[in-house]
């Protein structure tokens, strides 16, 4: 086992009721790197993330089998919330928590474990928010509502909703596909600073951006991950015929 | 030329017939507001808050019973129907579906427009035989006609949260009873509010179940297991007396009442617009 393995996908498939969304996934996630899941709609690529923390199990008719392996262990047989919590996501659509102040919506996820000392909350949210590049925006309006931000500041803290708890994994579903150009390229690049802290693995449409922030690049088409490998070589170099058809613009 | 006179007369009808049936709509109610207003006002004085009814036929007195039990009545039967009706709420809106989960809510639904009789004839037969008239009995019947209301609004609410705010609470590694009471409970509460004061404002006014189940009570209670007066009780009692002091009384309390609901209902408003 190669020393930089975080997480080894094993056999995973996954269905919603008699359809399956994927199949026969084989692929390692390398620590302290951003891999880049990229693919037309319908390819499988949300589901993927979403069966790495054991959300998609929730939904109805929702089936998964194989192995996801954290650090040695089977996310499939460990707690569903120990999971989550080693694990932070981010969604497709900026979602603060409603009727929470900035503030509050980066402290909740400390405050449903039971942490109640506000000095060390201070500090936590402090420091996330700085970690999400928000903090200047926001630090003299911290009790006003999180949904009064804007898109891609909402964006930004819900990032830092999610590094508040000290997270592993960060989990990343389109998490630019609703901003504007700006605010895509600030997350970008707070993305790639994240990666000395964190395993980063982010869900894109975009292939410009898979190629200017993933290390690695995992192109997944019809529910099969087709090509994976260094983000340099799938873009440059693709071995399968259906990857240079995708990436040059010939489908999707 | 003529297509747009047409047309514009066409309006213009159609605006009159409009405001004709507005009209129908609206002075029923402008004159009922007036008259208890102008009646109503007659009788209020600071004796009338404060003291308790005189014996009939003599001038005098207030009603300060009534307020008492009306607030008596409205925080028993809120203080059982809000943690009921916002749990129920809950397991319609969170948890899967199943043939349990409809039957609740069609009951629900059922319930909701069930005559108020109906419920109070129902705590008559379940509390008062065996235990005598009560501010219980008179509570448990109004949480009869609360529960469906705070239950219909509160799930509501609690759909209009999206799944992702769910998904994002889960995803910080918290229990979903944590992420139902401390995320989604919030996300939902103006929501909640609203069904709650317009549960309220219904229950207050609710005159036919407290008959034979709070019955009224001439003096202050000390204890729950009393009978008790209510405002809309005092009402009926005094209007439908041969007293004209009574008669005003009646419209006093009419009054008192109408400010009450109005509170409530200007609170739902300035609730719903935040």
């Amino acid at each position: 086992m190669p020393s930089d393995e975080k997480i080894a996908i094993r056999n995973l498939s996954a269905w919603y009721g008699d359809f399956q969304a994927l199949k026969n996934i084989n692929m390692v996630i390398r620590d302290r790197s951003i891999t880049a899941i990229i693919g037309p709609s319908g390819c499988g690529k949300s589901t993927f993330i979403r069966c790495i923390n054991r959300l998609h199990e929730l939904k109805r008719g929702a089936k998964v089998e194989g192995e996801v392996i954290l650090d040695g262990r089977d996310v499939y047989k460990m707690d569903p919330v120990e999971v989550r919590s080693r694990m932070g996501m981010v969604f497709q659509r900026p979602n603060p928590f409603p009727n929470m102040s900035i503030y509050e919506n980066v402290a909740i996820g400390l405050k449903l474990r039971g942490i109640k000392d506000k000095e060390y909350i201070d500090k936590v949210v402090r420091e996330s928010l700085q970690k999400a590049a928000l903090w200047e925006e926001v630090r003299d309006k911290l009790h006003e509502l999180g949904t009064n931000l804007s898109g891609g500041q909402q964006q930004r803290l819900c990032i830092a909703r999610a590094i508040a708890t000290n997270p592993e994994v960060l989990l990343l579903d389109e998490p630019a596909s609703a901003l504007d150009p700006i605010s895509t390229s600030k997350i970008e690049d707070l993305l790639v600073s994240l990666k000395k802290e964190y395993t980063i693995v982010i869900v894109t449409h975009n292939m410009q951006q898979a190629a200017r922030i993933g290390d690695y690049t995992a192109f997944f088409l019809n529910g099969e991950l087709i090509e994976y490998g260094k983000t340099t070589q799938v873009f440059e170099n693709p071995r399968d015929r259906r990857t240079e058809e995708y990436i040059t613009g010939r489908f999707g | 030329m003529e297509m747009a006179k047409t047309k514009l007369i066409k309006d213009k009808i159609f605006t009159i017939y409009c405001f004709i049936s507005l009209s129908f709509a609206i002075l029923p109610l402008i004159h009922i507001v007036g008259t208890t207003l102008v009646r109503g006002i007659k009788a209020v004085s600071l004796e009338f808050f404060i003291s308790l009814p005189k014996p009939p036929g003599e001038v005098g007195g207030g009603i300060a019973n009534a307020i008492e039990g009306s607030i008596i009545l409205a925080a028993l039967t809120m203080s059982f129907s809000i943690p009921v009706g916002i749990l129920t709420a809950i397991y319609l809106s969170e948890y899967q579906d199943n043939w349990f989960r409809n039957l609740v809510r069609l009951l629900s639904d059922t319930f909701a427009g069930t005559p108020s009789i109906v419920a109070g004839v129902f705590a008559y037969s379940l509390i008062v035989r065996k235990f005598g008239f009560s501010a219980i009995a008179g509570a448990f019947a109004l949480s009869i006609l609360a529960i469906p209301t705070i239950v219909r609004s509160s799930e509501e609410a609690l759909k209009l949260v999206p799944i992702d705010v769910r998904e994002a609470g889960l995803s910080l590694g918290a229990e979903k009873w944590k992420v139902i009471t401390k995320i989604v409970i919030r996300a939902a509460r103006p929501g909640i509010i609203t069904g709650i004061l317009l549960a309220l404002a219904r229950i207050m006014g609710e005159t036919a179940p407290l008959l034979f189940t709070a019955f009224g009570n001439p003096e202050f209670v000390r204890s729950p297991f009393e009978p008790v007066s209510a405002l809309p009780l005092v009402i009926y009692v005094y209007a439908t007396s041969p007293y004209p002091d009574w008669h005003q009384k009646a419209w006093g309390a009419a009054l008192i009442l109408m400010l009450m609901v109005l509170a409530i209902n200007l609170a739902v408003k300035y609730k719903l617009r935040r």
